[in-house]
């Protein structure tokens, strides 16, 4: 045979193992690229209303959708090999393991669902730009290298990718305001947390000598922990804060989340939190293990924040968008919670409430999405959800599921997530906590329920909002509905699902 | 065998809720009234099975259990939707799906008026209730029946929010489900406790090793129970959580009816019941239990006396009749407890149906003041009300006289004569209200317009048939639970509620399952004369009743005028709405006011960034380039985080 | 401990001091100019500047800037690989493709979006 190709043969058997933890996220860069190329190429793309207008973009969203359900089939592909998968993968800059693999399912499908409902969206409002799914699905890829990084570079390389193409996401809608302000309040404030995020890996390198999370768990296993690894790990700590919006590093969220267009604040609430909680559990659960008497009590206070703000700030919003920013706060204080457990239950208990937090904040936000007119978006609760369930009864019902959903009602995803929360909190001895989060979910109840009452017990006092569920918006809900009373129903396997994917976490290769 | 079939129960009122939810437009008014109802008649025809299948077999093996997959599994934590079948749950499943037959019969009739689809979403929510309701009382382990609990909080708020049009209504739903979460907060902490201390939440697993598990006594009972009961307190409506139910009357009648007498408040009276063998362990609760119900029996019935709202004051007698069981159950007489729990759930069905036909004759009129003489125009309404009355009133051989007077009994034979003292009181209170809410509806004349005269009918059948069912059980309802002291003299009448419950409560109360057999013991001469007492003190308040609104009708007013402090404190339900108000809503709401206005933007923002001119002049300078001052507002907290984790590190 | 901070702590106060007293000593020493003078102006000599240094500068300067960078940066990364060239063998020259065909994309994106053309 010909050497040359005998060489590539040989380098083809060193690339594909390799590829495989990487692969879902390649799959969605090369679809990205696709969309991206056809577009510009004007290819797929309705002729524009007069002669040099452009029209709207036809295969890039298909692209785009296509790209991400090859991709969580990448993904059900990893689960299924997850036995046998070796490793170590890029010398150790990612791992494969159950954790990794059932939060990259749980990236991909709000994405998915981000897709679903942004095509009808993107219609409605107008944007015509194959930009928007191009930057989706390299968010997605940035999340996913996140989800599975076995080094902090790679954590901060899948940070950025993820967190360059969500600021553009957010300022998207650039001829209203809010939108420009959300985007550049995001960028100025991302940028900084940035810096503290670099810091922190600097000053934990200077302490462990590697950035590689197995290397830099060995190097600080024997205590005392050295001043500069505490700063270090003090910096990390309010890096991921900031991705995550922990209080009181999440003054940005509300202001963002109400100024993008909702289909990205709904990326935002679920995919961004998904893959910065993802980093966050991995590298204290693992790489800090030994130091957890260092980190809890930090977490702790956090977690009294995050929860007491978020919910109590919450009450008081009209937008639903704002609100919803306020809610997913208290929600990144519950998952912080299933943290300090700082246990295989308590991991267990993340993961599962990750995966419910994400169908029904999707589910919510899908609602918000639908209920858009053609240049408004109408989010006041008073006003454009009076008496919804009169003209909408269908999206009335589900959004009131989502909302008892995330008020913890059983029998609702919500519920058992929250469940496995509180149990592993009180297994591991945080009673306090506990009985916080049960209280400020009582708390909660008044503001979710605040949305119900609106819907079912207000007469509209504006004219109807007269608006049609894109076909791919329904099946979006559809997803999200059966999600959110499948997982409460049936919470079984996913809960041993959960489970089974902690145990490679801990064990770091 | 039979346990094969548990499932059905609850699942027929589900199916209900989904063919009237998703078809019921489809189907229209015709389909949904046959739905509806049938289907929980079939759910009663089940239970009725069960109740048979379980009675012909020996007391020990009284009970049936399915398990229909397990729920949640996590670790050594497990619950499963299973459901238990025995002479507790099975006496509740035929009071649930039977008087909740009626109930859903009635409401065919009554609400004739709604539109196509009101009809339709009215039965959906109906049967909702029911089916959460079966899963409560059937659940086997506590999580499941927080389920169930939770279950019939949310559709209570759905029912009373029902006519949403009049914002009152939507408002009265959120503080019915708000009340309830708070109550529900407790009680879903005993659940934590309790699974720490068991390592399970079955009630299999729980309650037989109580004993062994806990101390008698000991601190770790005393919490579990407190906060199991805290739960009991918001959704039975007991003091201080009572507030919402009254409130609860915007819903339609028969909605009342259902949460009034089959469904939802009970349930804190069940679950008491239910986990006695915790709360024998912790003699401080049971204490307490007994006091806040002897409390609020006493309590609401005098706040009954003055309401001029006829479901008003039917709510306020339901608290106080509450409170009756929460007293038997408070000083260990469980099955007397729950015997009440049957008894009321005939008569206050009934009361609030009567209720519901004489408001549909006057076309929505619920102000007593405006009613009088409806006795010829609405004659079975009349009769199966007097039945009603006579019932709670605890005039024998009457349903409630019978279970009112076991709890009083049993009262007094614990040792507790203050707490029996005030029970008794509540009687004569109770026969007092009952009456005038009688006298002045159906006797003296008619003081409506004389448009309401002209239009002035019975109801339907549909609506009068219910009524004439209930009527009978409550007159013969009571005859289940004939204590031995009467029993014996009518020649060996056994107390078959008490024997029936017996293997249920007997490691509880061995002694209480001897006296239920109807065994010959010695019968204490003092048993005869507490029940003398009580049926004299019920004549007494009828008497008063006849007097005070039939005889001299001016009187009533003067007395009201004479002591008008106590009449206003009274009329406004000692105003603790507005106390609540006072020292939770408003500072609740000012703090998230304070929260988000003051230190999310006012504190931050004033001292920060307008502390001085310079920031201010920086700060303007920033806010005309971007818009927005908040930027540096955002990063000063952010860095505030920064240092003070930082400086806990560094020097803490 | 910290003991060892004292040079620094010292060379800021030294370093306070003098700036301080040469700013006081110079204003109060100092000759009064009048304002608007020429020592007033940017150079104190020479052409009169027009205008305000703070204009707005056209934004295509930016883009091509950017551009100039972003590419600039990226091609930086083929000097090493260059290097290491032999080591790396078949495997690198697929990765280098695979990363060239990436900028490719690039490229052909801003080409396409007309960002290289000035007018």
């Amino acid at each position: 045979m010909n050497p040359e190709i005998q060489e590539l043969l040989v380098a083809y058997r060193v690339v594909r193992p390799a590829l495989f933890p990487v692969l879902p996220a390649a799959v969605l860069t090369l679809f990205g690229l696709l969309a991206l190329l056809v577009d510009v190429f004007e290819l797929g793309r309705t002729r524009g209303p007069a002669e040099g207008e452009t029209g709207t973009p036809i295969m890039a969203p298909y692209l785009a959708l296509i790209g991400t359900a090859l991709a969580l089939g990448c993904v059900g592909w990893q689960a299924a090999r997850l036995e046998t998968a070796g490793g170590p993968y890029f010398s150790g800059m990612v791992v494969l393991d159950g954790f990794g693999v059932f939060l990259s399912g749980v990236v991909l499908a709000g994405t998915l669902l981000t897709l679903l409902l942004t095509i009808g969206y993107c219609r409605r409002h107008d944007i015509h730009l194959a930009e928007y799914y191009h930057l989706i699905l390299m968010a997605a890829a940035g999340m996913l290298i996140m989800v599975l990084a076995g080094n902090l570079i790679t954590i901060f390389v899948g940070l950025e990718l993820m967190s360059v193409g969500v600021y553009v996401l957010t300022g998207f809608r650039r001829t209203r305001l809010r939108s420009v302000e959300g985007a550049l309040k995001y960028f100025v404030l991302g940028a900084f947390s940035t810096g503290f995020f670099l810091y922190g890996m600097a000053l934990v390198y200077g302490a462990a000598g590697t950035f590689d999370l197995a290397g830099i768990r060995d190097a600080v296993s024997v205590p005392p922990a050295s001043p500069v690894l505490l700063a270090g790990v003090a910096l990390l700590i309010v890096g991921f804060g900031f991705k995550v919006a922990l209080v009181p590093f999440h003054m940005w969220s509300p202001d963002v989340y109400q100024g993008a267009p909702a289909p990205v604040t709904a990326f935002m609430a679920t995919g961004v939190k998904t893959a910065g909680f993802a980093a966050f559990v991995r590298v204290f659960m693992s790489t800090f293990d030994g130091l957890a008497d260092q980190w809890i009590p930090v977490l702790w206070a956090l977690a009294v924040l995050t929860m007491v703000v978020g919910n109590v700030a919450a009450i008081r919003q009209d937008d639903i968008k704002r609100m919803l920013a306020y809610s997913s706060i208290a929600h990144a204080g519950y998952l912080l919670v299933a943290l300090i457990a700082h246990s295989d239950i308590g991991t267990a208990a993340f993961l599962y409430y990750m995966a419910a937090y994400t169908l029904m904040t999707m589910g919510a936000f899908g609602i918000v999405i639908v209920l858009g007119e053609k240049g408004t978006e109408n989010t006041s609760i008073e006003r454009d959800y009076a008496g919804i369930a009169w003209r909408h009864p269908l999206l009335a019902a589900a959004m009131a599921l989502f909302m008892f959903s995330l008020t913890g009602i059983p029998p609702t995803a919500g519920f058992v997530g929250k469940f496995a929360i509180l149990s592993a909190a009180v297994n591991s001895g945080h009673v306090p906590l506990a009985v916080l989060l049960v209280l400020t979910s009582v708390i909660s109840a008044y503001y979710y329920l605040k949305v119900v009452v609106s819907m079912y017990m207000r007469a509209s006092e504006r004219e109807p909002i007269r608006s049609q569920v894109p076909a791919m918006a329904a099946i979006a809900l559809l997803i999200a509905v059966v999600g959110v009373l499948g997982l409460g129903i049936f919470p079984g396997q996913w809960v041993e699902m959960a489970r089974a994917s902690v145990v490679a976490v801990t064990g770091l290769p | 065998m039979a346990a094969n079939w548990i499932w059905l129960v609850p699942a027929l009122p589900l199916a209900g809720v989904l063919v009237n939810g998703l078809l019921g437009r489809r189907i229209g008014k015709g389909g949904v009234s046959v739905i509806g109802p049938g289907m929980v008649g079939a759910a009663f025809a089940v239970s009725l099975w069960l109740f048979l299948d379980l009675a012909a077999r020996a007391p020990e093996a009284r009970t049936l259990s399915q398990n229909v997959y397990t729920w949640i599994s996590a670790g050594d934590f497990r619950a499963s939707v299973a459901f238990l079948v025995d002479p507790l749950s099975a006496t509740l499943m035929l009071v649930v799906t039977g008087v909740g037959f009626l109930i859903h019969v009635y409401s065919v009739g009554y609400m004739h008026d709604e539109d196509r689809r009101g009809f339709a979403r009215y039965f959906t929510y109906l049967n909702l209730f029911t089916f959460a309701m079966l899963v409560l009382v059937m659940a086997d382990n506590f999580l499941l029946l927080f389920v169930g609990w939770e279950g019939v909080g949310l559709c209570s708020y759905l029912l009373i929010g029902f006519w949403f049009k009049d914002r009152a209504n939507a408002t009265a739903g959120k503080k019915a489900f708000i009340v309830n979460r708070i109550g529900d907060f407790g009680f879903l902490l005993g659940i934590f406790l309790m699974f720490g201390a068991f390592g399970s939440v079955a009630f299999a697993d729980v309650l037989p090793s109580a004993a062994t598990v806990l101390d008698a006594g000991g601190p770790l009972a005393f919490w579990i129970c407190l906060f199991l009961f805290v739960g009991a307190v918001g959704k039975s409506a007991q003091i201080p959580l009572y507030v919402w139910l009254p409130d609860a009357m915007a819903g339609p009648t028969p909605v009342s009816a259902l949460i009034h007498a089959a469904t939802m408040v009970t349930a804190g009276v069940y679950m008491v019941a239910r986990s006695h063998a915790l709360y024998d362990m912790a003699p401080a609760v049971l204490a307490i239990v007994a006091g806040i119900g002897a409390a609020t029996a006493l309590y609401a019935a005098t706040i009954g006396l003055v309401q001029t709202d006829i479901k008003k004051v039917l709510a306020y007698s339901t608290i106080s009749q509450l409170g009756y069981m929460f007293l038997g159950v408070g000083v260990a007489a469980y099955a007397a407890g729950i015997f009440h729990l049957v008894t009321h759930a005939f008569f206050k069905a009934l009361l609030f149906l009567g209720a519901g036909s004489v408001i549909h004759a006057l076309h929505g009129e619920q102000d007593m003041r405006r009613m009088g003489g409806l006795k010829r125009a609405l004659p079975v309404t009349y009769w199966t009300m007097l039945a009603a009355t006579l019932a709670i009133a605890g005039i024998p051989p009457l349903a409630g006289f019978f279970s009112k007077d076991e709890i009083l009994w049993r009262t007094w034979d614990a040792g507790h004569p203050v707490l029996w003292a005030i029970g008794l009181a509540t009687a004569g209170l109770t026969a007092l209200y009952m009456f005038r809410l009688f006298f002045l509806t159906f006797h003296g004349s008619f003081r409506g317009t004389g448009e309401q005269r002209q239009h002035l009918h019975e109801s339907p059948p549909s609506m009068t048939i219910p009524l004439t069912v209930l009527g009978a059980l409550s007159v013969v309802g009571g005859w289940i639970g004939i204590p031995p002291a009467i029993g014996q003299t009518l020649g060996g009448v056994p107390n078959a509620i008490e024997s029936w419950l017996a293997p249920v409560f007997a490691d509880a109360h061995a002694e209480g399952a001897a006296h239920a057999a109807g065994e010959a013991h010695a019968i204490p001469p003092m048993e005869y004369a507490l029940m003398a007492a009580s049926i004299a003190v019920a004549l007494l308040g009828i008497l008063a009743a006849r007097y005070l609104w039939l005889t001299r009708p001016e009187l009533p007013v003067r007395i009201g005028l004479q002591f008008r402090v106590a009449a206003t404190v009274l009329s406004n339900k000692y105003y603790v709405d507005e106390l609540y108000d006072a020292i939770v809503v408003r500072p609740y709401n000012a703090l998230s006011h304070f929260a988000w206005r003051v230190i999310d933007e006012g504190l931050i923002d004033g001292l920060v960034v307008g502390g001085t001119g310079a920031v201010v002049r920086w700060q303007s300078r920033v806010s005309s380039a971007w818009q927005s001052g908040a930027i540096p507002t955002y990063v000063t907290v952010f860095f505030g985080g920064v240092v003070a984790i930082l400086v806990y590190y560094l020097f803490g | 401990m910290l003991t060892e901070y004292l040079p620094i702590v010292f060379l800021l106060f030294v370093g306070l001091v003098v700036g301080g007293v040469i700013i006081v000593l110079s204003w109060r020493m100092g000759p009064r100019t009048r304002a608007l003078s020429i020592g007033d102006s940017p150079y104190e000599c020479g052409l009169v500047p027009t205008g305000d240094a703070r204009s707005r500068v056209d934004v295509k300067f930016y883009i091509l800037a950017m551009l100039f960078i972003l590419f600039d940066v990226e091609i930086v990364f083929l000097f090493p690989w260059a290097i290491m060239f032999d080591a790396l063998g078949t495997l690198g020259i697929l990765v280098m493709f695979e990363f060239l065909v990436i900028l490719l994309v690039g490229y052909a994106y801003v080409w396409r979006k007309g960002a290289l053309e000035w007018d």
